[in-house]
C-alpha cells in the first residue's frame, strides 16, 4: 500500500510539471522549465494564488496555481503576448492568468480522465495565498506540489499544488504521465475562459 | 507318335544288327578272307547299335514317364468334376435363394416406403408447430418492442427534463457569486479597518506623550491615552481573527462553490452520455423492429 501510495504522490508531482510545461509552452514560452519538488501548499511564499476544483462522482481535486501578481509577473505577460506593459490594465492581465490556469487545469483534467471518467471543472477563482490555510477545510488523501526553479527577473514565477480529497473508500489511481504535449494553439489574445 | 517312331528305330536297329551278325557268318564259310573284313566293319557296327539302343531306350522311359504324368492329371480332373446331378441340385438351391432374398427386399422396400411415409407426416406435423410457435414469438417480439419503445420515450423525456438541472446550476452560480463578492468587500473593509486601527493605536501613543508633557495636569488624560492604546492593540488582534477568518472563509466558499460547479458539470455530461446511450438503443430498436 505504501509503494502505491508514494507512486500516486509521484505520478501526482509528475502530472503537475508535464501541465504546467505544456502550458507554457502552448503560450509560446521560449525557455526551459525546470522544478522542485515543495512539501506543504503554504511552502512556496507568493503572494497570490488561483483555485480551481475537478469534481467526480468519488474524488474532489483541489488544483492551485501559485503566483505573484506584482510588476514582474506584468512584465512576464506582456513579453509572452508581446504587448507593452503600459498599455494593457491589471483586470486584462489578470484575465489572462485566469485563461492561463484554466487551461493548466484542463491539462490535468484531461489526465485524469483516463482512469476516472466522468469529470467536470470548475472557473478559476483568484484569492491571496493567506486563504492557503485548509486545516479543517478539506481533509486530504494525497497532494503534491512543484515550483519552477526557473527565474524570471530574479525569482520563480509559478508553483503548483494538487490535492486529493476522497469520498469513497475506493483508491485513487493515476497513470504516469506522458512527456510534454505539444498539441493545440496557445492563447496569447485575452479571449474568454475555455470551458473542459 | 513319338513312341511310334522310338520302336521303329529299335526295330529297324535290331534288323540291322542281325544282318550284321548273320552276313559275316555266311561269307566266312564261303570266302573267309572277305569274313575278316566283315567283322571289322560288324564290330562297330554293333557297338553303334548298342549305344543307339541305350539312347531310344531312355527316350522311351523319359517318353513314358510324361505320359503318365498326363495320364494321372487328366484322372484328377476327371475326378474334380460334379457329376451331372450335383450340378442340378445346385442350380435348384440357387434359384430358391433368389427368390428368398428378393422376397426380403420386397418386404424391405414396402417397410421403407412406409417409414418414409410417416416422417413425412411428422416432418409436415413440426414444420406446423415450429410455424406457430414463430407467429406467437414475433408477435411478443413486436409488443415487447412496443413498450421499449414507449418506455425509452419516457426515459428520454426523462433526461430532457433532467438536463433543465442546469438552470438549477445557473442559480446557484448567480448565488454563490454573489457569496464572493461580499467576501471580497469584507476583505477589502478589513483592510481599511486594519488600517484605522493603527491609526487610533499610533493616535493613542502620541496622547499619551502629550499627556506626560502635560504632566500633573495631564494623568488623567494619560489614562485615557493609555486604556485607547490597549483598546486599539485588542481591536488589532481581533482584526487579525477576522482576517484570518475571513481567509478561510474565501476558501470554503470559494472550494463550495467550485465543486457545485464542476460537480454540475459532471452531472450535465453524465446526463449526456445517458441520453445518448438512449438515443442509440432507440435506433437500435427502430431498426430492428422494421
Amino acid at each position: 500500500m505504501s509503494g502505491d501510495f508514494s507512486q500516486v504522490q509521484e505520478n501526482l508531482a509528475r502530472m503537475l510539471e508535464v501541465a504546467l510545461e505544456t502550458t507554457l509552452t502552448e503560450s509560446s514560452h521560449q525557455g526551459e522549465c525546470n522544478f522542485r519538488r515543495e512539501q506543504a501548499v503554504n511552502e512556496f511564499e507568493m503572494e497570490h494564488c488561483i483555485v480551481l476544483t475537478i469534481s467526480s462522482f468519488r474524488f474532489r481535486v483541489m488544483v492551485i496555481l501559485h503566483l505573484s501578481f506584482d510588476d514582474r509577473m506584468r512584465q512576464f505577460i506582456a513579453d509572452l503576448t508581446d504587448t507593452k506593459k503600459q498599455e494593457t490594465d491589471d483586470e486584462k492581465l489578470l484575465d489572462w492568468l485566469l485563461e492561463m490556469s484554466n487551461s493548466f487545469c484542463g491539462h490535468v483534467k484531461r489526465h485524469l480522465q483516463d482512469t476516472c471518467p466522468p469529470l467536470g471543472m470548475s472557473t478559476p477563482n483568484f484569492l491571496d495565498s493567506a486563504c492557503l490555510s485548509l486545516d479543517g477545510v478539506v481533509e486530504v488523501a494525497h497532494q503534491a506540489h512543484v515550483k519552477m526553479t526557473d527565474a524570471y527577473g530574479g525569482e520563480p514565477l509559478f508553483g503548483a499544488s494538487v490535492l486529493v480529497s476522497l469520498l469513497d473508500d475506493a483508491d485513487f489511481k493515476i497513470n504516469a504521465p506522458q512527456a510534454v504535449s505539444q498539441e493545440g494553439g496557445g492563447f496569447e489574445s485575452f479571449g474568454e475562459l475555455e470551458m473542459f | 507318335m513319338r513312341l511310334g517312331v522310338t520302336c521303329k528305330s529299335l526295330t529297324a536297329s535290331a534288323v540291322a544288327g542281325f544282318c550284321a551278325l548273320q552276313i559275316p557268318s555266311a561269307l566266312a564259310a564261303e570266302e573267309p578272307a572277305i569274313a575278316v573284313d566283315w567283322w571289322m566293319i560288324a564290330v562297330p557296327a554293333l557297338l553303334l547299335l548298342v549305344i543307339q539302343y541305350v539312347v531310344l531306350s531312355r527316350k522311351h522311359k523319359r517318353q513314358l514317364n510324361e505320359l503318365n504324368v498326363q495320364l494321372e492329371a487328366a484322372t484328377s480332373q476327371i475326378s474334380a468334376m460334379v457329376p451331372k446331378e450335383n450340378l442340378e441340385q445346385q442350380r435348384i438351391a440357387s434359384v430358391q435363394e433368389i427368390e428368398t432374398v428378393r422376397t426380403s427386399l420386397q418386404e424391405a422396400e414396402a417397410q421403407a416406403f412406409s417409414a418414409q411415409s410417416e416422417l413425412t407426416q411428422q416432418l409436415a406435423d413440426t414444420r406446423t408447430g415450429l410455424e406457430q410457435q414463430l407467429s406467437q414469438i414475433q408477435q411478443s417480439y413486436e409488443g415487447t418492442c412496443g413498450q421499449l419503445d414507449n418506455q425509452m420515450a419516457g426515459v428520454a423525456q426523462a433526461v430532457e427534463e433532467l438536463l433543465a438541472v442546469t438552470n438549477t446550476i445557473e442559480r446557484w452560480h448567480e448565488g454563490m457569486t454573489d457569496i464572493m463578492k461580499h467576501n471580497k468587500d469584507m476583505q477589502k473593509q478589513i483592510g481599511d479597518f486594519q488600517n484605522i486601527v493603527g491609526q487610533i493605536g499610533i493616535l493613542s501613543l502620541n496622547a499619551a506623550i502629550e499627556a506626560a508633557r502635560a504632566g500633573e495636569h495631564g494623568r488623567g488624560f494619560a489614562v485615557v491615552a493609555d486604556e485607547v492604546r490597549k483598546l486599539s492593540m485588542n481591536a488589532q488582534s481581533l482584526n487579525e481573527d477576522y482576517r484570518f477568518h475571513l481567509n478561510k472563509n474565501a476558501m470554503i466558499a470559494t472550494l463550495a462553490f467550485q465543486d457545485i460547479q464542476a460537480g454540475g458539470k459532471m452531472i450535465i455530461t453524465a446526463i449526456q452520455n445517458v441520453k445518448s446511450q438512449i438515443t442509440m438503443a432507440h435506433s437500435t430498436l427502430s431498426s430492428r423492429a422494421s
